[in-house]
């Protein structure tokens, strides 16, 4: 991809993820929805999870699936209001950059 | 490399860092690969890179802090081989998140307050014999220094008094000899103007010694002191 994915837009994609389903989702799963937007190793995200883990935005859970324990992801409510922050500073970026492409009739 | 190979080495390379990261990490890659379908004899090779890669991204997430707590080498193995986002990425978290992390360190740190107080403690009862004779003779030191620069201070004073005066005398008795030998007379006047000059200088100087520079040591002095003092108290608590 041409354009770098910074650390604050791959944490926003992260929770955007994790949120979409209530009871939380996993590791692999994370990965790979992650992947069909932004280019990424299947080996990038287990830090920056475990990153957002210690920072209160996510938490953890072990839940039984086929004969094992699997690790969950569920959004806190200090990543839910991370999200929304992150939602909300995006549309207003892009829409500036989208509408400089536009030919800058609105900005 | 097979998946079991591949664990077991993640296992090894890990080592070093806290029980509970080194578990969550590895259960995290296990839970990963059984979820992709990974039989056990099977590479992983393709999926998730070396273990080493893998090994160094979760100690480049937990870098910070290591780094502040001083208790692992970071450079135990090589990190050459992440790729150039990922390090960007976690260049980037590691400062966004230094902030919080660092306060978190420091309520840590707390815990040992109470024992290093006690040293500390134990130490000024130890050593009070020396401090004693120590403390005169910085007082002395102290004393002998404040005389040095009053007594300089005086002479500068006097300097500058003694000069204005001696030019005013001068300038006088050369303005009586006016007539009589003019082109002396005018010499000594010129000179006595130049002395009244010079002791207005001193006098000057002296006065912004006094009431501009000194304030400012002093206070450069206190403000050392104090810092020396604050440094001090931080590494107590």
């Amino acid at each position: 991809m041409i354009f770098n994915t910074g650390a604050a837009l791959l944490d926003a994609i992260v929770l955007a993820v994790v949120s979409r389903d209530a009871e939380g989702t996993y590791g692999y799963r994370i990965t790979q929805e992650v992947r069909q937007v932004i280019d990424l190793s299947e080996s990038t995200l287990y830090p920056v999870l475990r990153r957002l883990q210690r920072d209160e935005c996510l938490e953890v859970y072990d839940r039984e699936y086929g004969g094992r324990n699997r690790r969950y992801y569920k959004l806190t409510p200090r990543g839910d209001a991370q999200l929304k922050l992150y939602r909300a500073e995006w549309e207003r970026y892009s829409g500036k950059v989208s509408s400089m492409f536009e030919g800058g009739k609105d900005a | 490399m097979n998946r079991k190979d591949f664990i077991g080495k993640l296992s090894m390379l890990l080592a070093g860092l806290p029980e509970g990261e080194r578990r969550e990490a590895v259960q995290y890659y296990e839970d990963y690969l059984s979820d992709a379908g990974v039989g056990p004899e099977e590479d992983v090779q393709p999926i998730l890179g070396t273990p080493e890669e893998v090994a160094a991204s979760i100690r480049d997430g937990l870098k910070d802090e290591e780094g502040r707590q001083g208790v692992f080498s970071e450079r135990g193995f090589s990190q050459a081989d992440t790729g150039a986002k990922h390090e960007m990425i976690q260049e980037d978290l590691n400062r966004r998140y230094r902030d919080r992390s660092g306060a978190d360190k420091t309520t840590g740190k707390k815990g040992m307050s109470g024992g290093m107080i006690v040293l500390l403690v134990l130490l000024g009862i130890l050593a009070f014999p020396v401090l004693i004779p120590m403390a005169v003779a910085a007082l002395v030191i102290a004393a002998v220094f404040l005389a040095a620069v009053v007594a300089v201070v005086v002479c500068f004073l006097l300097a500058g008094v003694l000069c204005v005066a001696v030019g005013v005398i001068s300038l006088i008795a050369a303005c009586t000899k006016l007539a009589l030998y003019p082109a002396g007379a005018l010499f000594l006047i010129g000179a006595s103007l130049l002395i009244i000059g010079l002791g207005i200088l001193l006098t000057m100087l002296l006065a912004w010694v006094t009431f501009k520079a000194f304030p400012a040591f002093m206070r450069g002095t206190v403000n050392l002191c104090s810092s020396l003092l604050r440094r001090k108290g931080g590494r107590a608590s």
